[in-house]
């Protein structure tokens, strides 16, 4: 009796166990589900957590565009609040402005009107739950990503960094580390003369009868009364009127003693062609003379006239580049001064440059190969002296020897010509003359054109070409003669500039010789003679455009493949689970029964 | 006291207990390693990330403690070790319960492998129970 009441009470036990078997886990089956369908919705932190929470993060992503931030920025000082008591436009920190969600309203938020966020971000396949107490989203970017974010609340993003103490010890050290370029400090008295004037730089003069070395004056007004100051210079390449009054309580005695009146006092000196002319006074070479370009009397002291009194001076300076001034002249306007007290003189001072006129009035501006860059098919442009020519290669008549006309050298193109040569002189010094003459032509090449419009004028612009000759003492016949039979042309040229526009330099030239020995008392010899241009092309190309960086994964993109496969056969796998249960209370039915 | 000729442990609890033991070691190791990843990874409290891995500790020793108890308890077929092995079987579930909703960050990984261990501690709880009766019944007769 008893027995039977307790086997039924197993079995109803053994009933509502069974169904409320599926319960928990379609339960937990819904959260997943639940998840996937909504965002979460961010949990605004109740306290602010401290600064030792920050962990490394290896990779976070900027904030997105469209995400809103936060409702109350916590900004201690608001930088954009320009105007007490009135809302500053798109100003988010403001708190006039009295609004929730400030982004909602303004159209973009001003630098510095909210807090600054780095989002640390995982796979949002990853997540199940999070209870984190800084605020968190799923956010899918344009790929189609979705990632689950959250947003750190890092100080040390908001603040500068603590300062460094400056004091003494330590301030040349942060100047020399942090500090950019600087207008440099005067250079030492003893600095070396520059080699040549450059545009601005004072003229320098000689006064052969004294020894001393000065500089060419231009008198200016200059304070408020507008005095005549007698140490201002005159620039170099700069075309300069100036006017200054002249006060002389005593015209009397200052007519003929004063040298500013005196025309003599404008001319007495030598002009220094280039600056270095200072280490060689007693050469002539480096000195021009003031020449006189207009009559000019000495001041005379008349009853009651001062007579012949400079009131109008003028320089007319020739130049030519580097190489100085070539040429100088002054011209005077002489007036008369009636002797009263308090009486004054304009004095007119005029200092004109000119370029050097004769050399380019006898050759004519030569055609460029380029503007800059050289072109491909133009003439290699070099310079010998101060002569622009084409660098040329030799050329053989219809018989194979040697022709008088010349093969110009094109920029790219790479060239080889021979031809024999019968000298005529059988002395080595004049055999070796006429064969290198008809290797690299007549003058000689010594510079070579960087661009294709450089001018003879600026040497900057002109590189020299390497060579080394055949050397006499590398042999030892007392009786050879050591003559060069080929001459190579080696060009170094690259692209300059953008791309798009690429300019062709050249960056440097080369001649190489090969010799041979001849005998040299040896009659009716033929030399065959070999002339090539090779251009070599260095140029460096930058490193073609990247890719914008990706974000740095650091798990599969589908971590839980294997598990979600599980899930899809687990399907099939149901009826099985429910056996192995059943067989179970079975088996624990069975032992309760064996008693 | 009970006859010798009859054996009345239950041989599923049994297995559920050994299945247990292995499946809890397996989970105490993923759990660490789990917490290294969301420790490097994700802005983790360092509260937070103390508390969780202090009660992690906690875990094993209520885990172990209550695997002894049952299985000593069922294989003596005495009723005190099984008992207490009942009702540490409550904290342990809410143990499970905690990593699985509470935790800061739970990860699926997490979320499936503590449902996992909310299942044993269910089955357990259920078999326990049933054997539990059965020695009752066993005493008085």
């Amino acid at each position: 009796m008893c027995t039977l009441q307790l086997h039924l009470l197993l079995l109803v036990v053994l009933m509502l166990s069974e169904t409320a078997r599926p319960q928990p886990s379609s339960t937990a089956r819904a959260f997943p589900t639940s998840w996937g369908l909504e965002p979460v919705t961010p949990e605004v932190p109740t306290s602010a957590p401290p600064d030792s929470s920050e962990s490394p993060t290896p990779w976070t992503l900027s904030m997105p565009v469209n995400a809103t931030t936060d409702p109350f920025p916590a900004l201690p000082i608001c930088v954009c609040d320009l105007t007490p008591g009135t809302c500053d436009l798109n100003c988010c920190c403001d708190k006039d402005c009295d609004l929730l969600h400030p982004r909602t309203v303004f159209s973009f938020c001003l630098p510095g009107s909210v807090r600054s966020s780095s989002w640390v971000c995982v796979d949002n396949s990853l997540m199940f739950r999070s209870n984190s107490p800084f605020p968190s989203r799923v956010f899918t970017d344009s790929s189609g990503t979705t990632q689950f974010c959250v947003r750190v609340n890092n100080s040390k993003a908001n603040y500068f960094q603590k300062l460094q103490t400056v004091n003494a010890t330590n301030f040349q050290a942060l100047a020399a580390e942090f500090g950019g370029q600087s207008f440099p400090s005067m250079p030492p008295e003893t600095q070396p003369p520059v080699l040549f004037y450059r545009a601005g730089d004072p003229i320098l003069t000689y006064y052969p009868s004294w020894s001393v070395v000065s500089l060419l004056r231009q008198p200016a007004a200059v304070g408020a009364g507008g005095l005549c100051a007698e140490s201002n210079p005159a620039g170099f390449l700069e075309s300069k009127s100036t006017t200054c009054p002249r006060f002389f309580r005593d015209l009397a005695s200052s007519c003929t003693s004063e040298p500013a009146l005196d025309a003599a006092s404008y001319y007495n000196f030598r002009v220094l062609k280039v600056p270095r002319g200072v280490t060689d006074l007693q050469n002539m070479k480096f000195q021009v003379p003031v020449t006189l370009a207009s009559q000019a009397s000495p001041p005379l002291l008349a009853g009651n006239t001062c007579q012949n009194i400079v009131s109008q001076v003028v320089y007319e300076i020739e130049t030519n580049g580097t190489f100085g001034i070539q040429k100088v002249s002054v011209s005077f306007r002489q007036t008369n001064l009636t002797v009263k007290p308090g009486v004054s003189l304009q004095q007119d001072f005029i200092v004109h440059f000119r370029a050097f006129q004769q050399r380019k009035a006898a050759a004519p501006a030569a055609p460029r190969s380029g503007n800059p860059g050289y072109l491909t098919g133009k003439p290699l442009l070099v310079l010998t002296g101060d002569t622009s020519h084409s660098m040329t290669l030799l050329q053989s008549e219809g018989n194979g020897l040697c022709s008088a006309k010349r093969h110009a050298v094109q920029f790219g193109v790479n060239a080889v010509s021979g031809c024999q040569l019968r000298p005529r002189e059988v002395n080595c010094s004049h055999l070796q003359e006429e064969v290198y003459q008809t290797l690299h032509g007549r003058p000689r090449p010594e510079h070579v054109a960087v661009f294709g419009n450089a001018d003879p004028a600026q040497r900057g612009g002109w590189t020299r070409i390497l060579s080394r000759d055949c050397s006499v003492s590398a042999v030892n016949c007392t009786s050879c003669c050591l003559i060069p039979v080929s001459l190579e042309i080696q060009v170094l040229w690259a692209h300059l500039g953008l791309q798009s526009n690429p300019q062709a330099h050249v960056a440097g030239a080369r001649f190489l010789y090969q010799c041979k020995s001849v005998q040299e008392h040896q009659r009716g010899i033929e030399v065959s003679l070999t002339t090539l241009v090779n251009f070599v092309d260095i140029t460096q190309k930058p490193e073609p455009p990247r890719d914008q960086p990706r974000i740095d994964w650091k798990l599969p993109f589908d971590f839980f493949f294997p598990f979600k496969a599980a899930l899809s056969r687990g399907a099939s796998v149901q009826k099985d689970s429910l056996v192995l249960i059943l067989c179970v209370l079975l088996l624990g039915l069975l032992n309760s029964q064996t008693k | 006291m009970a006859p010798r000729d009859k054996r009345l442990s239950s041989t599923p609890l049994e297995v559920l207990f050994f299945l247990n033991g292995w499946y809890y070691a397996t989970y105490f190791l993923l759990e660490l390693l789990i917490f290294l990843y969301k420790g490097l990874l994700l802005p983790y409290p360092t509260a937070n990330l103390v508390l969780d891995v202090v009660m992690l500790l906690l875990y094993l020793g209520i885990e172990v403690i209550r695997l002894f108890f049952g299985t000593k308890g069922n294989l003596c077929q005495r009723k005190m070790p099984l008992g207490i092995s009942v009702a540490l079987t409550f904290p342990s579930a809410m143990m499970a319960s905690y990593y699985l909703l509470l935790q800061t960050y739970v990860l699926r990984l997490e979320a499936i492998m503590n449902s996992i261990l909310l299942f044993f501690c269910g089955s357990e709880l259920l078999l326990e129970m049933l054997t539990l009766a059965t020695f009752s019944s066993m005493d008085r007769i």
